[in-house]
């Protein structure tokens, strides 16, 4: 038989205490934050897990912003791709009203006029943004795709290269002898007025002090080349008569240089990247080929100066303007679906994740409260046997 | 005997019983004292010889006060103590560690690095905003405070267990002190052989616990009562001296130029070093020079993995003013405790190189054939260089990527205003500056590779998608072929996972060997505990007996007074 002695009892009572006590703390510990596992000693493998959830759900999330930033970008193009067609039906139809020979030339040069509303309204639909980055020029964010410049020439170094001449051509101008003025292909950009592409000059904008296009003097905005009509006009043009020399000024639309077709790239799942934009060379056109401004001018050309067959010839090039509006909306519209389908996808990715972090790291409440409830009990019971233990010794009998 | 001699049997048990009486009294006292061993009067019968009758008694003698103790399993509790102590401290040092590092939390590492990834994804969104330029400044700047914070606590931690580790050592000399007194007041008191030394020895044993929780001891007791102390083969108390010991500090300088502080104790005069494997002290320097160094070396190779890869990708492409080449981290602070920004991203957030730009290109010959003009340089962008396969992308070098070798002798050149040239980048140009070993006129082969598209505009956020990709990218833990096999994040949270496997081993080697105590205690507590109860029980006997012992002395009084009066 072993002797148990006053202090053996206090040593066991107050380690039994302190476990009780101990487990009581711990239980409390999770209740009060929640967690299951506040340390990794607590769970060490559910450790690791629960940490590689929390990247994993970060990074769906942010997978799910980069989609839907994609997606606000697609909208604003699918918009104005939208805007642009509606822009475009009605100058088509425009044209095929122009086109019929039964309308006067004053009937002519009002369509003439919606015309060139329209293709203001294009220019300004080409240099829509968002976020404040212009959404048709590719990687270069902040270059305008077209630009409403206003040109001028000085009339007596119009030989298309841009050095004076001493001898002025007007010296051997002829009357109603076409005259090259711009060579249809440069298109510099480099210096201030640059030497425009013929094809972009506004047809009606044209303007030679002291002239009147149409009786003074003819233009022919396609082949870039002037005629003088009468002889009062050859000699106001004439630098010899006239020193002083006088320019001439119009509006042109001017296509930028820079590269606009880099794709922009939304990355919206794990090595999956995808483009949001279409570049100005998709919709409106590549930079020295017939773009959509050049069709529309065409047309507005043919109606300034009651040219039927003009008229004509330029509905064909509006139909291949329009294939290459038609074509980037679809473009944009099933990207903007792939887009979409993604974004759910990753919502319920992310509810998943979660779901199962929670079941790693949250405290289930119910089991807890229980368990905690039974070691307050066995704690309360320890304590009461303890005292009535400890308290009767022979020392109160004697 | 006479009726005299009957009183002196008389007073001789009440001196006896009051004796007794005496260390019941000292038992009482001393019931709650540690390390008390209960003491017993031994008494024996006295006789003498007697012509009649062969013997007869003489009253009672008291022999010896007797010490119930067991030695052995005091033997066995010093052997646990050790392991205890040194279970304890490692459990200590652990549990340190998970708080510095706080996961799972949202204020923990991992967290910020979450955040991190997030802003560069951000970048990729808005490549020429600045706002998401400062918030991936903002965020990096967390990031490497966390990485900081981490790496301080630790290096606090060491400091505050390396000054304690002098309150060891001088606790162990002060033990070793005690000890060896007692040793000597035993040895004095015993010398006869006849008696015990009981309260030297119970002072004695509890030193010698007390010895073992700081380092792993062995007592081995002499025939003269001294007990020689060694410790993991050497002696530090012996018959008739003792042996200090003295902490010192070593300050190591390390080749990545941080200083490390060394600590060990050294043995007497000598410059042998004392390391114990178990107690306290065993603990500590486990935890400074293994356990900690491990933690703070791993999240060091975070630090660097995290350098090396994101620099990597970032220097290869553009910022908002068309520059490469530029670093995102300062690659010379790789460690923990100085992982920063580089120079040029705290200056200005235009510098983050969000830009890709388009793939790196070997030119169509490689190397191309260059030689030095009357300049001392060479331009890569002259068409006269290779008139056949020139591209006016080669303007566009790529940072790291050129090598120049002499031809024909095939010496390579180095790069760097004090070596040999210096690339300009935004020209495309390379300058001789050692006009020795390169004077104009050199025929040199020039390796490199060019960016086939150059810069493609502020919109271009390629490359911040590419930084942000490397979260998933296999950036660490490399195996035995130098391959990566780990994303940083999965690096991490095993790292985290390994703390918490070590902390519960640690705790349950605690708990086991708490429990072992508890049980040995128990045990010598069986043996040597003071019961009140039995002490109770032993005064009321002895209290009697005195009484009887009182009332056989009166007896006899009164028998001497019956002859008085004859």
């Amino acid at each position: 038989m072993s002797r148990i002695t006053f202090s053996t009892i206090n040593e066991v009572v107050q380690v039994n205490l302190n476990d009780n006590y101990e487990r009581l703390s711990k239980l409390q510990e999770q209740i009060s934050s929640g967690k299951a596992i506040n340390r990794p000693s607590d769970a060490p493998i559910q450790v690791t897990n629960a940490l590689e959830m929390r990247s994993d759900i970060s990074g769906i999330q942010q997978y799910r912003r980069n989609a839907e930033d994609g997606r606000s970008y697609l909208g604003v193009v699918d918009a104005t791709l939208l805007n642009a067609n509606s822009i475009f039906q009605s100058m088509r139809e425009r044209a095929l009203q122009g086109t019929s020979d039964t309308n006067s030339d004053v009937e002519r040069s009002y369509i003439g006029n919606e015309v060139r509303q329209s293709i203001l309204q294009l220019l300004s639909v080409s240099n829509t943004t968002y976020k404040g980055d212009f959404v048709f020029s590719g990687q270069n964010t902040d270059v305008q795709p077209y630009t409403l410049e206003k040109g001028s020439e000085a009339i007596d170094n119009v030989d298309g290269t841009g050095t004076d001449t001493t001898d002025s051509f007007l010296n051997n101008a002829q009357l109603n002898t076409p005259i090259q003025i711009f060579d249809r292909n440069s298109n510099d950009s480099s210096t201030a007025s640059g030497n425009p592409r013929v094809s972009h000059i506004l047809p009606g904008t044209l303007n030679i002090p002291g002239l009147t296009e149409g009786t003074d003097f003819e233009v022919d905005y396609t082949g870039g080349q002037i005629t003088f009509l009468t002889q009062a006009a050859v000699d106001t043009a004439d630098t010899a008569l006239n020193p002083a020399g006088i320019t001439m000024d119009f509006d042109w639309i001017r296509r930028s240089e820079e590269d606009l077709s880099q794709p922009v790239m939304r990355a919206i799942d794990k090595n999956v990247v995808m483009q949001v934009n279409v570049t100005a060379s998709e919709v409106f056109g590549p930079l020295n080929e017939m773009d959509a401004f050049e069709a529309s001018i065409k047309l507005l050309e043919g109606l300034h100066e009651n040219d039927g067959n003009r008229i004509s010839e330029s509905i064909t090039d509006l139909d291949t303007t329009f294939e290459r509006f038609l074509s980037s909306q679809s473009k944009v519209g099933s990207r903007y679906n792939q887009i979409d389908q993604t974004w759910g996808r990753q919502g319920d990715k992310e509810i998943e994740a979660t779901r199962i972090m929670s079941e790693i790291e949250d405290l289930d409440f119910a089991k807890a409260i229980s368990e905690f409830t039974l070691s307050e009990s066995v704690y309360n019971a320890s304590l009461q046997s303890a005292a009535r233990v400890l308290q009767p010794s022979l020392v109160d009998f004697v | 005997m006479g009726l005299f001699g009957s009183m002196g049997v008389g007073v001789r048990g009440l001196s006896a019983s009051q004796l007794a009486l005496d260390v019941t009294g000292q038992n009482i006292s001393n019931a709650n004292t540690e390390g008390y061993s209960r003491k017993r009067v031994s008494v024996s019968s006295d006789s003498r010889r007697d012509s009649a009758l062969g013997q007869l008694g003489n009253g009672v003698e008291v022999t010896n006060v007797e010490r119930y103790r067991n030695e052995f399993i005091d033997a066995q509790i010093q052997g646990q103590m050790g392991d205890k102590g040194y279970y304890t401290k490692i459990d200590e040092a652990y549990e340190r560690i998970e708080n510095i590092l706080n996961e799972p939390s949202d204020t923990g590492l991992n967290s910020f690095l979450d955040n991190f990834w997030d802003s560069l994804a951000d970048l990729s969104n808005n490549p020429s905003d600045l706002s998401s330029r400062e918030s991936v400044r903002a965020n990096t700047l967390a990031m490497t405070n966390r990485f900081h914070a981490v790496a301080d606590e630790m290096d606090a931690y060491r400091s505050s267990i390396d000054s304690n580790l002098n309150a060891h050592v001088e606790t162990v000399n002060e033990l070793t002190a005690r000890i060896s007194q007692l040793n000597q007041e035993i040895a004095t008191v015993e010398l006869g052989g006849k008696f015990q030394a009981n309260d030297s020895r119970d002072n004695r044993d509890l030193a010698l616990k007390e010895l073992a929780m700081q380092i792993p001891v062995e007592a081995i007791e002499d025939a003269s009562g001294r007990v020689s102390v060694t410790s993991g083969g050497s002696i530090l108390v012996g018959p008739t001296d003792r042996v200090e010991l003295t902490l010192y500090r070593d300050e190591l300088e390390l080749p990545d130029g941080t200083v490390r502080s060394e600590m060990f104790i050294r043995y007497g005069n000598l410059a042998t070093k004392f390391e114990p494997k178990g107690g306290e002290i065993g603990g500590v320097f486990e935890i400074r020079d293994e356990i900690l160094k491990d933690y703070e070396d791993t999240l060091d190779q975070i630090a660097s993995d995290l350098v090396t890869a994101v620099n990597a990708v970032h220097v290869t492409g553009y910022d908002l003013d068309e520059d490469t080449g530029i670093y995102f981290f300062d690659p010379t602070k790789t460690r923990a405790g100085d992982i920063e920004l580089s120079g040029d991203i705290i200056r200005n957030v235009s510098n983050i190189a969000a830009a890709r730009g388009g793939q790196a290109s070997n030119p169509a010959i490689n190397p191309v054939p260059a030689t030095v003009t009357a300049q001392g340089t060479i331009d890569l962008t002259d068409t006269a260089l290779d008139p056949v396969n020139f591209d006016a992308r080669y303007v566009n070098l790529m940072e790291g990527s050129v090598t120049v070798t002499l031809t024909p002798a095939g010496t390579q050149l180095a790069e760097g205003a004090s070596n040999d040239y210096v690339i300009d980048y935004t020209n495309g140009q390379i300058s001789f500056v050692n006009g020795t070993l390169v004077p104009p006129g050199t025929t040199v082969d020039v390796e490199f590779m060019y960016n086939d598209v150059g810069f493609g505009g502020i919109g271009d956020g390629e490359n911040a998608v590419a930084l942000a990709e490397l979260k998933n990218s296999l950036t660490s833990d490399p195996d035995v072929e130098g391959n990566n096999t780990q994303t940083l994040g999965e690096f991490y949270s095993s790292f985290i996972g390994q703390l918490g496997i070590d902390r519960n081993e640690a705790i349950s080697n605690m708990q086991t060997r708490e429990y072992i105590l508890q049980q040995l205690e128990q045990r010598q507590a069986e043996v040597s505990g003071v019961s009140l109860d039995e002490e109770m029980a032993n005064m009321i006997k002895f209290e009697h007996s005195y009484q009887a012992a009182a009332k056989f002395i009166s007896t006899i009084d009164q028998m001497l007074e019956v002859l008085m009066n004859l």
